[in-house]
């Protein structure tokens, strides 16, 4: 056979079975995180705005919005849809001739869809949440995570926050299992002490309006802003090099 | 099928061999592919093919391009030379021993053939 | 595209090791052991363009094995390649190497699809990801296995669970395929429905085809190459043709067998009153047949199983073993 042909076969072959096995994994990881939140995010929205709507009808007053503990559980969703989606694909993406490197690349598209999806909908969320309250009459307290105060420009920052946010989870949730699935039940357990202080720090981070003032840092809002952001993207950095080296190293059991 | 003590593409090649010698295969008559051969007896492709090759090799097949194997012209007549030089090396003779040992003499053997030909052709 | 030429692969001295591990010990308790060997020196070339057989009992390290060359783990040591026929010296390291793992199709029993999603998920992920994946194949065979696309394979028995094991990899089309141990569950038709598909797809579609299986009687017919392994080293790496000379049997009276026996090396001796069968190492000459035939002795061909079976016997291990320290320690004393 020609060699140059041979050659071209081949760099035409491996970019094509890569693209590939990227966009598989991206949508095999990521389209479940979109539809099956979505229908998360429509039961949060009914709860959202039913449970205000009865608690005005009985004449009575609430001081905080669903949302405010709905975001948090949401995060956590976002978490266990990444952990479940691995745990399904992972063998049958290296069985059907996918490498490790796609897989990942595959797992960071997922991520940052599933994160701007979340980060969308939180803020939305957050918007109707408070324009709900402002017709009821109530006053309308932001939560104290990733609000950075009522203006339409602070949405923006909201969104980018929380869409950083809901990616550390989604790269955790998929580090987790990469970790059952390596280890076993054992060590796997064990690993979840950095996977959980990966999304500490993130929560942390996500609260910096709050603390700034008890730690006595003395941080302008501004400066809070950019610390937050700056941080929440040290951590997807971070968990994305660390389910990078997990994932590497993932040697697949040929049966179940 | 095929459990002799030769390799088994001497024992595929006897059997076409075989089948040919008894007129089950016409002369210029298309026998099974290797494919074909493979899958109706599960055996490796590989081992048809050096069977059907040292067959073409003998003289008993020949091949036509694009179309398959078949049989060659005359290859009967070949096939039953040569057997009929083997019989008597390779089944009378070990006959002929085994009565030796038995004590059978050679007029015992030649009467018996005599009356067994003729009852034949009676009935 | 230009149908791909098929794949070899090569063993250099692979060691696998695994961690320490939790075995359960007879009477149900469990204690550790320190990293056990799953290969240990093993060296094989599986010749691109044969379908090679890989046999050896459990834990002779045959899933290991296979599963380095599809990628699924590294070796400790050693070197693993994989790569077109042709230039064997151009061959590379399948770990992490997209060129290869496309072109390598490793099908374990049950492995390899997602489990709580439906079959046609999983069919999807493969199409999407198979180069030279074939879509009508794989739908005329689930059609031949009778297996329903919409059912999620949890709820498949484990026959169907490995027919569908069959049609992924028969599908895949790949120029190295391998089966490891799918037939499990498998009624006999199923089986043979499977060989048979196996046989006309590689006639068709020339690749190598690996396949590991403990029913030998069935499928040593499909072998051209046959590879056995035993306790993490390779064996016997050889054509079936050569694997079948190293054995044979005479059967008929003692004395005649025994002369015709000679010196040969005695594998196996059975005896039924005035009759006796031998099993012989070697083939047979032309002289022995002669004298076979004249002698009223029944020549016959050493079946792969029993051949299997005698090589990976605990008990010829430790002679062989007990031999070679003997000569070790009368070595050291010179």
């Amino acid at each position: 056979m020609n060699g140059t042909a041979a050659l071209v076969d081949r760099v035409a072959l491996v970019r094509r079975a890569e693209s590939a096995a990227t966009r598989r994994a991206a949508r095999s990881l990521g389209v479940p995180n979109v539809v099956v939140g979505s229908g998360f995010w429509v039961v949060l929205a009914v709860v959202a705005v039913t449970v205000p709507l009865i608690v005005d009808r009985a004449g009575h007053q609430m001081d905080v919005g669903v949302l405010a503990t709905g975001g948090y559980s949401a995060r956590w969703f976002a978490f266990a849809l990444g952990l479940i989606m691995c745990a399904t694909i992972t063998a049958t993406h290296v069985a059907a001739g996918g490498t490790r490197r796609t897989l990942f690349r595959g797992a960071l598209l997922a991520t940052a869809g599933g994160g701007v999806f979340y980060g969308l909908a939180y803020t939305l969320a957050q918007l109707g949440e408070r324009r709900l309250f402002d017709e009821l009459g109530w006053p309308w307290e932001a939560p104290d995570f990733l609000i950075f105060g009522g203006q339409a420009g602070d949405l923006l920052l909201t969104l980018v926050g929380a869409t950083l946010t809901i990616a550390v989870y989604i790269l955790v949730g998929v580090a987790v299992a990469v970790g059952y699935l390596h280890h076993g039940a054992w060590r796997g357990t064990l690993l979840l002490v950095p996977n959980a202080a990966l999304l500490a720090v993130a929560e942390v981070a996500g609260r910096a309006a709050s603390w700034r003032d008890d730690v006595g840092l003395g941080l302008g809002r501004a400066s809070a802003v950019v610390v937050t952001l700056l941080v929440l993207a040290v951590v997807v950095a971070l968990a994305a090099g660390w389910l990078r080296a997990m994932l590497f190293r993932l040697p697949i059991r040929p049966s179940r | 099928m095929f459990d002799g003590p030769e390799p088994l593409y001497v024992q595929i090649a006897q059997m076409i061999r075989s089948q040919v010698l008894a007129g089950e295969l016409a002369e210029d008559e298309q026998v099974m592919s290797t494919t074909q051969f493979a899958t109706t007896f599960r055996i490796n492709p590989a081992t048809a093919a050096k069977a059907f090759a040292g067959l073409v090799d003998e003289g008993v097949l020949y091949k036509r391009r694009g179309l398959g194997m078949f049989v060659a012209p005359g290859a009967r007549q070949r096939l039953l030379e040569h057997d009929r030089t083997a019989y008597f090396d390779d089944v009378l003779a070990p006959a002929l021993a085994q009565a030796a040992v038995l004590g059978i003499s050679d007029d015992e053997i030649v009467d018996h053939i005599r009356h067994r030909s003729t009852t034949t052709e009676e009935s | 595209m230009t149908a791909p030429a098929p794949f070899g692969a090569r063993l250099d001295d692979v060691v696998v090791r695994f961690g320490r591990q939790r075995r359960v010990t007879r009477d149900g308790g469990t204690y550790r052991e320190d990293a056990s060997t799953a290969l240990d020196g093993a060296n094989l070339t599986v010749r691109p363009g044969t379908i090679t057989g890989v046999l050896g009992r459990n834990g002779a390290g045959k899933t290991t094995m296979l599963s380095l060359l599809a990628a699924y783990r590294c070796p400790t040591s050693g070197r693993v390649a994989v790569g077109p026929e042709g230039d064997a010296d151009s061959w590379e390291d399948p770990w992490e190497n997209p060129w290869v793992t496309a072109n390598v199709q490793l099908v374990s029993e049950g492995g390899g699809v997602q489990d709580d999603e439906k079959l046609r998920e999983t069919l999807r992920y493969y199409a999407d990801l198979r180069p030279h994946w074939d879509a009508d194949t794989a739908e005329r065979l689930l059609d031949l296995f009778e297996i329903s696309t919409r059912k999620k394979p949890n709820a498949l028995s484990r026959g169907k669970r490995s027919a569908v094991g069959a049609v992924l990899g028969l599908a895949s089309r790949a120029p190295l395929t391998i089966f490891d141990e799918v037939y499990l569950g498998m009624d006999a038709p199923t089986r043979y429905a499977f060989y048979d598909e196996i046989l006309a797809d590689y006639a068709a579609h020339p690749r190598t085809i690996l396949l590991s299986s403990h029913l030998v009687e069935e499928v040593e017919r499909l072998f051209e190459d046959v590879v056995v392994l035993d306790r993490g080293r390779v064996l016997l790496a050889e054509t079936a043709e050569e694997m079948a000379r190293r054995g044979f049997s005479l059967t008929g009276p003692t004395m005649a067998v025994e002369r015709l026996a000679g010196d040969r090396k005695v594998l196996h001796r059975q005896q039924l009153g005035g009759t006796v069968q031998v099993t012989l190492e070697g083939a047979p000459d032309d002289g022995t047949r002669a004298a076979a035939r004249e002698a009223g002795v029944e020549l016959g061909h050493l079946p792969l199983q029993d051949l299997f079976v005698r090589l990976t016997d605990p008990a010829a291990h430790r002679a062989t073993v007990a031999g070679r320290d003997a000569d070790a320690s009368r070595g050291a004393g010179r």
